[in-house]
């Protein structure tokens, strides 16, 4: 433990003689009180602080991120090319110790570094609101500077109703049973949309009421405590820009109070209101009832594979200054992702190739979309249009899944630990996030490319350094 | 490099690079205009433009597409998401980096105005984007492209239809608050134009720059457009789209966009007949399920009615393939202006505008009938109107000439027009529904009485005072009831009420 920090110290020492830590500490201080000067905002003290959040943060991390790969790249690489790594080599510290001191020492810049930075956006934020009139400062407790959390209706199993309905078409039509399972599949497909859409399409008709359920919280951990209904619905018109009328039934279906809401609200983006608190029931159970008083029908989505649902209900659930240092962990766990990257890349390349090499890796990582659609689809080489899956995958095809599954389960494990728009939103960031922050980006992202690197290093001639 | 070299390499090196700047600098115009006569380039080189433009538009170079099609996706993206606190800074850069593309500029102002605010369920809300949509293009796409008819046409569009139509529930919302802001500019109706072209109080000073510098309006062209269209009532978005086409007009080299701009005047005078005047209406309550308070009314603009038609007729002969389409139009308007004209008590316009669509079109209006019956008539087609303007305006001339009828001593008369409005507003709200009583209903009888007797007793545009005086005395408590501030209603008032309105 020793070695790996002597090695760690050496490391910061060469960050503070080589005057980084002034340049990205003088950087990072222009991110934070330049930035708020230059941005353009909506004109509400709300979208302010959201756009300001989410742009220093979001800098910041950049910054971070690529003078973490920067460094990781420069600390090794260039300490074999300059022969220093030799005489450090020769004494009695096992090189996987050498490797792991750098990570360590590059880690605690970033914590020193990270640490400021983020104190920074934060006092700068409740510096600002404290500015701010008394309602403009609510609306920020109640919506930003919050950690709330979001309750949705409990997706059902619809696979049971499809069952029966399919079994009622094969008694109604017995000549069914007797076609191909292509087709059969296709009827069952067709039953279990409509089922799914009996669920999803409020009609025109006020005597109609679609009903949500969700629980929430025990009643007196919300008690007071505004709730927001954040709501998403289609039309049958692509891109419709009107308003439609939204009547709202909200509370206990037995209760004497029961909050009514008439709004107008738009098709195909999430819209969010306030509605008013102690709604829930006993057991923090929110109904929510809805009348559709238009002349179309109205499709809110259930939820399913990650998508936004119809209806759901944000509630606080916790403070913003916890919720904001969870929120800074995970980003310095993906700093420590990157870090291995550079590291790893130094272990094998010489310091412009590693710098290359990395910083393709992240540009890939960019386009996750893209080899998710690799997986999705089978293949690279062409796709049947009738399936929207390659036909037949040749050995290319399949070795590209191969290549494209590895990198998205790297890729992953980092990728959806970006805390940024969760404050901004002022939702919930919870531990259990974060220790999975930790898990995937450091243990498992970081491990692989770390054991990858300190391998090679070991492994490594360092005197042919120059042959590389 | 021996020390002493050393010692004068770096101060060499950064005056070398002074001298190169600086003549990158002299060579920059010779440059720019070898590229057009080379034609090396589509659009003329950007100029005088401030220092992010200048950055984002000749640093990035070929990069620019890229960087500003990430931005495009990412916009798309957040809108997706309902997150729309990043739209304007976007919105900004991307038509920083293509700002010569009038489309990224109209994409963008309807995107804030049109897609985005209405995501908002507060009135006031969406109010802020419909806001950021016309500064995008008033403060930084016209001025930047100050030739291009296309973005005149479509700043006059947002204030013709999304504030001035009634699409958008929250308009009368958008009417309020931009009557609120041009009546803080203005003071009133129309601006003073010596006041502003002179000014000498410091406050009228910093009225000028605010018109010159926020608003982006010169008001020499005001004065233009109010000597040609006018008299406009300047607190109206219409009138803004009139004065927006009618620079678009003067500014752009292009002809074949004239038509657009064209129709967008011709269009708004239309709208500034049928509710071009506004009427401040001080006693005007919070009525109940409303989420705003109604500070002004808009009621018909008959001034105007000789400069609308005269639009009409030049529209006629400048689009001579809509001419048919047109001249349907334009006998719809002489008909309602005979209405209007003759409701609002301008007996002698409307028997002149009465004559004109008979000669005109003969098929529209009987031979058989008369003024007054055509009148009558067209108030039974207007029961079947859902129109709230149009209403609204028929409702106001009524009760003027029932209040009228009062003060020259015809009580019957004046009784019959008043049952008369009562039937008319009932049947308007049975016709539209209480579903959209919130978007297109009208005042209450009590507030639309309120309005047409704060108009006829007003000192200076009123009645003439005898007839104001017998109103006053004919009304008797009623009129107390209803203008409170009419102290002299208590002088004159006798104790009789035979001829008080029914209570409403």
């Amino acid at each position: 433990m020793q070695a790996i920090l002597a090695v760690a110290l050496l490391t910061l020492k060469a960050a503070v003689r080589f005057r980084l830590l002034i340049v990205l500490g003088a950087l990072l201080l222009l991110t934070v009180v330049g930035l708020p000067l230059v941005l353009k905002d909506d004109g509400t003290a709300q979208g302010f602080t959201q756009i300001l959040l989410t742009y220093t943060l979001s800098l910041i991390t950049a910054l971070l991120g690529l003078a973490t790969l920067w460094i990781a790249c420069g600390t090794l690489a260039r300490d074999i090319e300059e022969y220093q790594m030799q005489i450090v080599a020769v004494k009695p510290v096992p090189r996987w110790q050498v490797w792991l001191g750098k990570w360590f020492g590059i880690m605690i810049l970033n914590g020193i570094l990270l640490s400021f930075s983020g104190a920074g956006v934060f006092f700068l934020m409740q510096y600002r609101s404290a500015k701010l009139p008394e309602a403009q400062q609510a609306i920020l407790r109640d919506e930003i500077f919050v950690a709330r959390g979001s309750a949705k209706e409990e997706l059902q199993d619809y696979e049971p109703m499809v069952d029966q309905y399919m079994a009622n078409a094969l008694e109604s039509n017995p000549e069914l049973a007797d076609s191909e399972d292509r087709i059969l599949r296709s009827v069952r497909e067709m039953l279990k949309q409509q089922v799914i859409a009996s669920r999803q399409v409020v009609p025109p008709n006020p005597g109609i009421r679609r009903r949500w359920q969700m629980k929430v919280a025990p009643p007196d951990e919300i008690k007071d405590q505004p709730l927001y209904l954040r709501v998403k619905f289609f039309t049958g018109s692509a891109y419709d820009t009107a308003t439609y009328i939204g009547f709202w039934e909200i509370g206990p279906p037995e209760g004497a109070q029961r909050a009514r809401i008439e709004n107008s609200i738009s098709p195909e983006s999430p819209i969010q209101f306030e509605i008013p608190p102690n709604l829930v029931d006993a057991d923090g159970v929110l109904t929510v009832d809805f009348a559709n008083l238009n002349d179309k029908p109205l499709m809110f989505p259930l939820g399913e594979k990650g998508e936004t649902p119809g209806v759901e209900v944000l509630y606080k659930k916790g403070s913003f200054a916890p919720n904001f240092a969870r929120g800074i962990i995970l980003i310095y766990c993906s700093l420590g992702f990157l870090c291995a990257l550079g590291l790893m890349a130094a272990s094998f390349l010489s310091f412009p190739v590693a710098a290359f090499f990395s910083l393709a890796l992240l540009f890939v990582g960019f386009c996750h979309g893209t080899l998710e659609q690799i997986v999705y689809e089978g293949g690279i080489t062409g796709v049947d249009s009738s399936t929207g899956k390659t036909g037949s995958p040749s050995l290319v095809d399949k070795a590209a899944v191969g290549a494209a599954k590895g990198m998205l389960l790297v890729i992953n494990s980092s990728r959806h630990f970006f805390p940024v728009e969760n404050l901004s939103d002022g939702r919930m960031i919870t531990w259990r996030q974060v220790s999975q922050g930790i898990l995937q980006s450091i243990m498992l992202g970081g491990g692989i490319f770390a054991c990858f690197g300190m391998v090679i290093f070991t492994k490594r001639e360092l005197a042919t350094a120059k042959s590389f | 490099m021996n020390p002493r070299r050393a010692q004068y390499f770096k101060p060499l090196m950064f005056l070398m690079a002074a001298a190169c700047l600086t003549g990158g600098y002299f060579a920059q115009k010779s440059l720019n205009q070898a590229r057009l006569e080379m034609g090396l380039t589509r659009l003329k080189p950007l100029e005088n433009a401030p220092p992010v433009l200048a950055f984002t538009t000749v640093a990035l170079g070929g990069f620019r597409g890229l960087i500003a099609n990430t931005l495009w996706i990412r916009a798309s993206q957040l809108q997706d998401d309902g997150k729309y606190f990043e739209m304007v800074q976007l919105a900004d850069w991307i038509t920083k980096l293509q700002p010569h593309f009038v489309d990224v500029w109209v994409h963008q102002a309807w995107n804030l105005s049109y897609n985005i605010s209405v995501k908002f369920p507060d009135h006031n809300d969406r109010w802020q984007w419909v806001q950021r949509g016309i500064e995008l293009l008033r403060d930084q796409g016209i001025p930047w492209n100050p030739k291009e008819a296309m973005l005149y046409r479509e700043l006059a569009w947002h204030f013709q239809h999304k504030i001035g139509a009634n699409m958008d529930d929250a308009h009368m919302l958008y009417k309020n608050e931009w009557a609120k802001q041009m009546e803080a500019l203005f003071g009133g109706r129309a601006p003073g134009f010596e006041t502003f072209k002179h000014p000498k109080a410091p406050e009228d000073k910093e009225r000028a720059r605010k018109l010159r510098e926020e608003y982006k309006m010169d008001i020499d062209v005001i004065q233009k457009v109010e000597e040609e269209y006018g008299p406009l009532e300047w607190r109206l978005p219409e009138s803004h789209a009139i004065y927006w086409a009618y620079l678009g007009l003067q500014e752009s080299p292009n002809q074949k966009d004239y038509i657009n701009l064209r129709r967008v005047i011709f269009q708004s005078m239309q709208l500034a007949f049928h509710r071009g005047r506004i009427i401040q209406f001080p006693v005007a309550k919070k009525r109940e399920n409303d989420d705003y308070l109604i500070v002004y009314e808009f009621v018909p603009n008959v001034d105007i009615t000789a400069i609308v038609n005269k639009v009409y007729k030049q529209m006629m002969e400048e689009e001579e393939e809509r001419r048919e389409h047109i001249s349907t139009g334009h006998k719809n308007f002489l008909r309602t202006a005979i209405y209007f004209l003759y409701t609002h008590n301008r007996d002698n316009e409307a028997k002149k505008y009465y004559d004109e669509v008979r000669e005109l079109y003969p098929d529209s209006i009987e031979k058989e009938v008369s003024l007054e019956d055509y009148v009558l008539d067209r108030v039974e087609e207007e029961f079947a109107s859902t129109s709230q303007d149009r209403m609204k305006a028929v409702l106001l001339g009524c009760l003027m000439r029932s209040y009228l009828h009062l003060a020259k001593g015809e009580e019957e008369r004046s009784l019959g027009y008043d049952l008369l409005v009562r039937r008319m507003w009932q049947r308007f709200h049975g016709e539209i529904g209480e579903k959209q009583d919130v978007r297109v209903g009208l005042p209450t009888i009590r507030e639309l009485k309120q309005e047409s007797l704060s108009q006829l007793l007003d000192a200076d545009t009123g009645l003439l005072p005898i007839l104001a005086d017998q109103l006053r005395t004919r009304l008797g408590p009623a009129l107390k009831d209803l203008v409170p501030e009419e102290t002299n209603a208590e002088d004159n008032s006798p104790s009789d009420d035979e001829a008080k309105l029914p209570d409403c």
